[in-house]
């Protein structure tokens, strides 16, 4: 008799249907829109790409905004795994904490600075939402701790309201003495939406999320172990105090990232890894790399569902992500414990 | 050389500002089966966390095999010393199986998984334990008793010398208390386990343990064989109340409440 029957070839076989399924949205969604667009003219070689009206919906508007959905839903749904882990609280995620919102500040301090896109090839505006991220996880973490350790739920939310109160007036504050063109810039981002995007952008935020996902991957055992107490993952060899750091710094480098582009969009952190969580288990090996694709899937579909629900007009597609995840939300603090 | 498999060199500990240890100077021989009593507040959980590493003492030394605590790297320590706390509160849905397979992880690189010899060391602990027949079922559905079992069977599986657990039996009905006592004492006299455990039963204590450590006030009151530790004396000084000791028919000593009267 099996006994263990976690074992790696049945990992593989989950991530290849989480895989798949991220494959077939991909492959789906750039099809579905207000304007039906033709797949044989937007790839006909006869006209010029600036007079190929199919061509340019698809690759310079639904693409580049298919690619952000993803890479923002992977990257807020790796994250709020993470920080439920190391906070040891399932109701920890980047946009209930605050840390969305630290993001949101560092973003809208460097849009009204003016600073350059990038300074020595690092574009800055992500850079500064990531500081905004750390600083707001650090905040919270400091406020929420007791003495032993733990992370009480009533604490831990309320420490993430306070950082959300806070760091929503000083964008306030900012977006108030900005003239009117910079403010609506920001307003529109702040609703979280994923339609101002060029690839050259993409591009620059992806190392961040690639290597944040990859290093805790790295550490994806040593956070499994945490998430059952600290002191006895110490006991088991780990290196707590390092790990914390490197999940905080990981985490907050994932949600600037996405912040930066998409604006704070709200509870994709909390719902995908529930989710999934549900689908394949607590484990962190499988769970992050399954939330990947999974909340780039989620997300996508969202952003669908956001471009055509009232077309021809599009709507933010935060505002569907948190529809969805106030409710959801609601359900978690009421759901029974065992 | 000297022989002992741990050495405290006057340690103390503080939490913000109360010194909760003073001074704790005792060593550990291999193979001992030691009991850590005293009251409740009298600095038990806090000597064991020390002495599994996981708290540093605010001054004072702590060495393992004649090494420093600090010296060694977690990994390193953790595939020697076990420390058990007293509740295991889970948030996330693990199976039993993986919280057991978790103490494989001091020999463990990242990006690996268990491999085969990890799952036998895991599997013959569950057996060990008995805990092998709900290995699949999830660590928060099982009952208290099976889950410091399960705990046990996770810290077999570190392969430590040493294994410190604070109040391991003091949530538990009789039957589990001896069950998990069973188990220690097993891992003890087979494998030449260093055991130390703290107790609140005295009884158990003396049936169990060949060494007792009396704790007072984050003082160490009296440390030495059970016979000599568990005295009326002793006992009606640091609980402040009196008592008289009897004895079982195999001659380990019970405590008994004189009267309701406290010093």
């Amino acid at each position: 008799m099996n006994i263990i029957l976690m074992d790696q070839r049945r990992y593989a076989g989950i991530l290849c249907l989480f895989f798949l399924f991220f494959l077939v949205t991909i492959a789906i969604t750039p099809l579905i829109g207000s304007i039906q667009i033709d797949l044989e003219k937007a790839f006909s070689k006869d006209l010029a790409f600036n007079d190929n009206v199919d061509a340019n919906i698809l690759f310079l508007a639904r693409i580049p905004r298919i690619i952000l959905a993803a890479l923002t839903g992977a990257a807020l749904s790796i994250a709020g795994a993470v920080l439920q882990s190391l906070l040891r609280n399932d109701l920890a995620a980047p946009f209930t904490l605050g840390v969305s919102s630290g993001a949101a500040l560092g973003a809208v301090i460097a849009m009204s600075l003016g600073l350059p896109h990038a300074i020595l090839g690092i574009p800055t505006v992500p850079i500064a939402a990531f500081l905004g991220a750390l600083g707001a996880i650090t905040l919270v973490f400091s406020l929420a701790r007791t003495r032993t350790g733990e992370f009480p739920t009533s604490v831990l939310l309320l420490a993430g309201v306070t950082a959300n109160f806070f760091f929503a007036a000083l964008v306030m504050l900012i977006h108030y003495l900005s003239d009117f063109t910079q403010s609506f810039r920001i307003v529109r981002w702040l609703m979280g939406g994923l339609d101002i995007t060029s690839y050259k952008t993409l591009i620059s935020i992806s190392p961040m999320i690639f290597i944040g996902f990859g290093i805790l991957m790295f550490f994806s055992r040593d956070l499994n172990i945490i998430s059952t107490g600290l002191q006895s993952a110490m006991s088991r060899g780990v290196e707590v105090i390092k790990i914390q750091k490197i999940g905080f710094i990981m985490a907050s480098l994932l949600t600037g990232a996405v912040v930066a582009l998409s604006g704070p969009i709200g509870f994709v952190g909390l719902i995908v890894p529930h989710i999934v969580r549900l689908m394949v288990g607590p484990d962190l090996r499988i769970l992050l790399p399954a939330s990947m694709f999974f909340g780039a899937s989620f997300l996508i579909l969202c952003d669908t569902l956001a471009r055509i629900i009232i077309a021809p007009t599009e709507i933010p597609v935060g505002i569907i992500t948190a529809m969805l995840g106030g409710p959801f939300f609601v359900w978690l603090l009421k759901r029974p414990k065992t | 050389m000297n022989s002992s498999i741990l050495q405290t060199q006057e340690i103390s500990f503080s939490y913000d500002q109360e010194t909760v240890l003073h001074h704790i100077t005792m060593n550990v021989e291999p193979g001992e089966f030691i009991g850590v009593i005293g009251p409740n507040g009298s600095g038990k959980s806090t000597l064991l966390k020390l002495l599994g590493g996981v708290l540093k003492p605010g001054s004072g030394q702590l060495l393992f095999k004649g090494k420093n605590y600090l010296d060694y790297k977690r990994k390193q320590l953790a595939r020697s010393i076990t420390w058990i706390p007293q509740e295991h509160p889970m948030v996330f849905p693990f199976k039993v199986s993986e919280v057991v397979l978790m103490g494989r992880h001091p020999y463990l690189s990242a990006f690996t998984f268990e491999g085969d010899e990890d799952i036998e060391i895991a599997r013959s602990a569950m057996e060990r334990t008995q805990t092998i027949q709900f290995s699949q079922r999830n660590f928060n559905e099982i009952s208290g008793g099976e889950k410091q079992r399960v705990v046990i069977a996770g810290a077999i599986t570190q392969e430590p010398e040493l294994m410190i657990l604070d109040e391991p039996t003091s949530a538990l009905d009789i039957k589990y208390q001896i069950q998990i006592l069973n188990i220690l004492k097993q891992l003890n006299e087979n494998e030449k386990m260093t055991v130390i455990l703290a107790m609140h039963d005295l009884h158990l204590a003396s049936k169990f343990c060949s060494r007792l450590v009396l704790l007072e006030e984050g003082k160490i009151f009296q440390d030495g064989e059970t016979e000599d530790v568990l005295r009326k004396e002793h006992i009606e000084k640091v609980y402040g109340v009196k008592v008289h000791l009897i004895r079982d028919q195999d001659g380990n000593i019970m405590i008994s409440p004189d009267t309701l009267y406290t010093q």
